[in-house]
């Protein structure tokens, strides 16, 4: 039979089983994470603000913009040499425990659009696209499938599809593409709300629901369906609807119900709903997901996308993130499921106050931010960096400890050393997980790459040496 | 995204090679941005072995930079991984996968039409496939394909009746017959294939031209003239956005440009030619070139001459508009856009392309019988199973008008088509396949089940509308309605653990079971109507005056309409006076003060969008009076608040807030009380059957709710057999 006669679907699944998800024998990295937590700071998170200090310079009014680096003192951590901003005192605490990358560079779009930002950072891809490329989190999820199949492989907390102007944006990625839904991800707008996901709709109830599950397959099995026999279809399809059940009725739906966690923990994490979304994340993966990621949700001009104001923000987004990071990791270690959850900590561009975009080239509509300052409000990084940008990964067998990538001390605080692309830290987390970076799904008869046109280079430095 | 080779055939184990999943990625990803088309550098292409064969002596060199200049010239050279797998693969003596030469040896696909002489009597479909036939499906399953297919919802129990020995050809031109249902239905098909949807990207992104299509679909316009119209939009109401695509603001990949993406979606959807893969380089799946993509980019483009792009680096090289068939005709070289596009529009819809009419036609039988007579339907340049049928249909098609209607009352007709459902693994054609319902197909037929149906509310009123209408919803997507940025032009029909747990557990169905339910029995309680409705408030502060005579209650509702951050949207009501006599709620809100235009309302009674919030009204009042005030924080451009204020006399009902002012897309069903009645009537109409003894039994003094959610996720509803 020749490829042409095969329906779409038969070629895909062809392509599926010639397919290479693990990677090949010869790699130089042994593969020692089989679960990731994607924490991301949604909005654009400023480095000079959180994980890649500069000098400090306090406000006052008639303040040159210029001259402002950072509006934040460091602070030490509990590596030598390494500071934070302020308000990172936790995470510090736990810097041993993973790699801080401060020389990630981002796409350069054009424009500055945090959802086309987005979107590229969570596929490898920058929208357009002439055929729908899915979330990482769905090509994780698709290759290494589940590791529990009473949970879902890929949940998604925290964000809300529905943000006004830019929802479509958002919904054109959060999407397992031409994978198809099964690799989608579960979402979970509110992690104080996940176990309603595992209950009955409000409408129903659990008795109602188990009764209408046996009035089903009563009706089943007394519909002629019964006698004359079904179909593949059909029978997957039924499948489908055990699988929902289960996923509702199994123990390991419990990861969903926060209220099981002890008081004192829950506090730990309990400082917003990204906070309680790390606790999600680590009861979750306990139970057996694959891919998780927790946002701190995107909504134009909110939490880290600030256009004024941007001190207080950071002040506030930090005092949102510090504590549950850093309980995460320590949790994750002590049930010694670091070394092989990968933890990771990204945004889908930098801030700075003066510069946006690139150094040396001029985007239009930019922030304002004016040259003296003359009220509060104006002190912050407003504008969108995309020359560096922090990127933290703790556990799943990435050095502890290590600080990777310089960027520059004075403006425009450029990379010097060791840039990483969207397409090579995706390759290196991929690596991790054991998929290799031109791992690839075939669609119209072309094969799609995990990272961009499977060029993905993994950084091998990055790796803790001893695997 | 750049992907460059098919990727089949197995993984080899260590020490051997595999050429299609271990050498022509490195081929692909280091070697092709140079070495491929015919102006290749060295006249070394990847796509072909000969060039290999060539150099194979030198080639390790190459790499190594032992030999010359370091191959590939520019990036990293190449791993020590990869040096290993070409050395392997040279060991090996070159083993080649020649995915470029698929099938091209045998079958060549026809341009233009051919008349294929009929053998026999009767539909000429049943000549051509040939039987031999089984006896055709009954008339109620022949009546609930049909009702599906054109009208995109299950028949009732009286159209069932009504079908019942009807003639056939007589019941699809009824269905046929009214524009209304028929395009309420196809809407969907032509949208996935067309992109058109109700989404907007940051900035200028698309243009939706729904109008248009509808009305094209109502009149059953001739598919050549909706090509013309498509291709070359001219005037107000013409559908511009097809041809203005998918685009977000900021730079773009060559490959995926405004002009590009027209040359793309065309060849496409009209041709069944695929040209994503020739927009960046020469393709290696089927036969077209980057100049051919850029031939056709180049009709659509601002300017006629565009410069070859490869792999996202520039050539040097130019390219003038050049259809993708050039035997067709050509395009004027220094044309205006106007005059580009009015000559391809004249060569994609020209009696000589076969190609257009075999392409829809193909597009048809597949949505019809499950499998189209091409696959996949968008590489028309695959070996149909059977080409005298496809040129026969395709033909047919094209000297009949372009006429979609005729086209489908042929197919429908036909004894191949009347054949019973078989599922079936293999590829010989045996008839239709069962097919899953469509999103649409499901939500609307749960809505004519119950006259439930979703509410578009709008300045003018409220009226219920089918599914296409809405955005996608979390159902409809994991029910398989595509994000349409892509074309669709088929929709999985697999079904998914997320999709389950939407029917299983989703709220928004478990909510329309509810109230479906309470409808057919007639105990939903009657939505009030609204006594005051403001329409939409865009910022500042408005007198209010009501007329209160004779109410006992007055239910204050806020909703937003259409805010760009309603999360930030304030807006209440100040000043509230029952005839100049000062009242606030007794629960439920704080009143605050909100600041409009340098004035301070204090004392404003500010509840959350949707809760409802009641004042008691004085015995014998007569005006409400106050002001309807949205904060000062909505007039920022990225807030941009829009909300609507109602007055009700009673606890309003979300869903329908004001009157349904238009017909339902579908006759409401009556209420009936007795269970034994409904059950039947559930049966007939979801599964196009009575119930038998024992389901009759099973379905007595069962909550209809969960009867209804029974027969919606029963097999036999949720296929078209």
């Amino acid at each position: 039979m020749s490829i042409d006669r095969l329906s779409r679907r038969e070629v895909l699944l062809a392509a599926l089983a010639g397919a290479a998800p693990r990677l090949r024998a010869g790699a130089k990295i042994t593969p020692r994470a089989d679960s990731m937590i994607l924490l991301w700071m949604a909005g654009g998170m400023a480095q000079t603000e959180t994980f890649d200090p500069k000098r400090y310079t306090p406000y006052e009014t008639g303040l040159a913009s210029e001259k402002v680096l950072s509006t934040f003192p460091s602070i030490p951590t509990v590596l030598d040499g390494v500071r934070l901003s302020k308000g990172l005192e936790q995470i510090g605490s736990v810097l041993d425990r993973g790699t801080l990358i401060r020389s990630h560079r981002v796409g350069d779009l054009g424009f500055i659009l945090h959802s086309r930002h987005q979107f590229h950072w969570h596929t490898g891809y920058a929208p357009p696209q002439s055929v729908a490329v899915p979330h990482i989190g769905s090509f994780v999820a698709r290759t290494l499938g589940s590791r529990n199949p009473d949970i879902p492989a890929f949940l998604d907390i925290g964000q809300n599809m529905e943000i006004g102007a830019e929802s479509d944006a958002l919904k054109a990625f959060h999407t397992a593409g031409f994978l198809g839904s099964e690799f989608g991800p579960f979402q979970i707008m509110d992690p104080r709300d996940a176990v309603s996901v595992t209950r009955p709709s409000e409408f129903v109830g659990r008795s109602r629901f188990e009764n209408r599950r046996a009035l089903y397959q009563k009706m089943l099995a007394a519909s002629p369906l019964a006698k004359n026999g079904s179909d593949y279809q059909k029978e997957s399809y039924l499948r489908s609807l055990e699988n929902a059940h289960r996923l509702l009725t199994s123990p390991a739906a419990k990861a969903f119900d926060l209220s099981l966690e002890p008081e004192k923990s829950y506090a730990k994490y309990n400082t917003s709903r990204f906070g309680l979304g790390c606790l999600l994340a680590r009861r979750a993966v306990e139970a057996g997901t694959r891919f998780v990621e927790v946002t701190t949700e995107y909504i134009p001009f909110r939490f880290w996308d600030s256009h004024e104001n941007g001190h207080k923000r950071a002040a506030d987004m930090k005092a949102t993130i510090d504590a549950p990071v850093a309980q995460l990791i320590r949790d994750l270690e002590e049930r010694g499921l670091l070394d092989r959850t990968l933890v990771v900590i990204a945004t889908e561009f930098g801030r700075d106050m003066m510069t946006e975009g690139k150094p040396d080239q001029t985007v239009k509509d930019q922030v304002k931010q004016p040259d003296i300052m003359t009220e509060p409000k104006h002190y912050g990084m407003h504008r969108h960096f995309t020359e560096a940008v922090s990127v933290a990964v703790f556990g799943g067998g990435f050095q502890k400890g290590l600080v990777y990538g310089k960027t520059a001390e004075e403006r425009p605080c450029r990379i010097l050393e060791n840039p990483v692309k969207i397409e090579d830290l995706h390759a290196t987390l991929f690596t991790a997980l054991g998929i290799a970076p031109d791992t690839a799904y075939e669609v119209e008869q072309r094969p799609v790459y995990a990272t961009k046109d499977g060029k993905g280079r993994a950084v091998d430095a990055l790796f803790a040496k001893n695997v | 995204m750049l992907p460059l080779l098919l990727l089949l055939g197995s993984v080899a184990a260590f020490g051997q090679v595999d050429f299609a999943s271990q050498v022509h990625p490195i081929l692909a990803a280091r070697c092709a941005a140079c070495h491929t088309g015919e102006s290749a550098q060295a006249g070394l292409r990847v796509d072909d072995r000969a060039g290999f064969v060539r150099v194979r002596a030198k080639l390790i060199g190459k790499v190594r930079g032992t030999e010359g200049m370091r191959m590939p010239p520019s990036g990293a050279p190449l791993t020590e991984a990869e040096i290993a797998i070409l050395e392997r693969w040279v060991a090996a003596d070159l083993p080649w996968t020649d995915t470029k030469a698929k099938g091209a040896a045998k079958w060549i696909a026809p341009l233009e039409p051919r008349a294929v002489t009929l053998r026999g009597e009767g539909n000429p479909i049943d000549v051509l496939t040939g039987g031999p036939f089984r006896p055709a499906v009954s008339d109620a399953v022949f009546a609930r394909r049909v009702y599906f297919d054109l009208w995109g919802i299950a028949p009732t129990p009286e159209q069932l009746a009504a079908a019942r020995g009807m003639d056939r050809g007589k019941l699809v031109d009824q269905l046929l017959a009214d524009r209304s249902m028929f395009a309420g239905h196809w809407m969907s098909f032509w949208n996935d294939m067309l992109r058109n949807d109700l989404r907007a990207y940051h900035g200028e992104s698309t243009k939706p031209y729904t109008p248009w299509l509808l009305d094209a679909l109502r009149q059953n316009m001739p598919y050549d003239e909706m090509v013309r119209q498509l291709v070359n939009p001219v005037g107000p109401g013409a559908p511009a956005g097809f041809l203005v695509g998918v685009n977000w603001r900021g730079d773009v990949n060559a490959s995926q440009l405004p002009h590009m993406q027209a040359a793309q979606n065309t060849a496409q959807v009209f041709l069944g030619v695929n040209l994503k893969c020739a927009s960046c380089h020469d393709s290696f799946v089927n036969k077209y070139k980057l100049r051919e993509s850029y031939g056709m980019a180049a009709i659509y483009a601002e300017t006629p001459q565009l410069e070859l792009v490869r792999c996202d680096v520039k050539t040097g090289m130019k390219q003038g508009p050049q259809f993708l068939f050039p035997a067709l005709g050509s395009i004027p070289q220094d044309g205006t856009l106007a005059e580009r596009r009015a000559a391809a529009a004249a060569l994609f819809t020209s009696p000589k392309n076969g190609r257009l009419a075999r392409t829809f036609v193909n597009r048809i039988w597949g949505r019809l019988f499950g499998r189209a007579i091409v696959e996949p339907v968008d590489d028309m340049d695959a070996e149909p199973f059977n080409a005298d049928l496809l040129d026969w249909l395709a033909n047919d098609f094209a000297t009949h008008g372009y006429d979609i209607n005729r086209l489908l009352r042929l197919v429908m007709t036909s004894k191949t088509w009347q054949q019973p459902a078989l599922p079936q693994t293999d590829m010989k054609f045996r008839g239709p396949l069962p097919r899953r319902l469509t999103a649409e197909q499901f939500v609307d037929t749960l809505s004519s089940l119950t006259g439930e149906w979703r509410v578009q509310q709008n300045e003018k009123g409220a009226r219920m509308a089918r599914e296409w209408e809405f955005k996608s919803t979390a159902l409809s997507r994991a029910m398989g309605r595509p994000i349409r940025d892509q074309v669709y032009t088929t929709r999985p029909a697999e079904a998914s653990t997320l999709q389950a747990l939407e029917l299983v557990n989703g709220t928004t169905l478990a909510l329309a079971l509810r109230r479906g339910a309470q409808r057919l029995t007639g105990t939903l309680p009657e939505a009030p109507a609204a006594v005051f409705d403001s329409k939409t408030v865009k910022r500042g502060a408005t007198p209010l005056t009501v007329d209160v005579t004779g109410l006992k209650e007055a239910w204050l509702l806020v909703e937003d309409a259409g805010s760009y951050d309603p999360e930030r949207t304030v807006a209440g009501w100040a000043g509230l006076a029952f005839d100049g006599v000062a009242t606030r709620p007794l629960q439920g809100t704080q009143p605050r003060t909100v600041e409009v235009e340098k004035s301070a309302y204090a004392d404003t009674v500010v509840a959350p969008f949707g809760k409802a919030v009641l004042l008691t009204v004085p015995e014998g009042a007569r005006r409400l009076t106050g002001q309807l005030v949205v904060d000062d924080v909505g007039r920022l451009s990225d807030v941009n608040s829009a909300v609507r204020f109602y007055i009700f006399p009673r606890p309003p009902d979300r869903n329908l807030l004001t009157k349904v002012t238009e017909p339902l897309p579908a006759p409401a069903p009556g209420i009936e009380k007795n269970r034994a009645r409904m059950t039947e009537r559930l049966f007939l109409q979801m599964l196009g059957r009575g119930p038998t003894a024992a389901e009759k039994k099973l379905a007595e003094g069962v909550e209809l709710e969960d009867l209804l959610w029974t027969l919606l996720l029963h097999p036999e509803f949720q296929y078209v057999d």
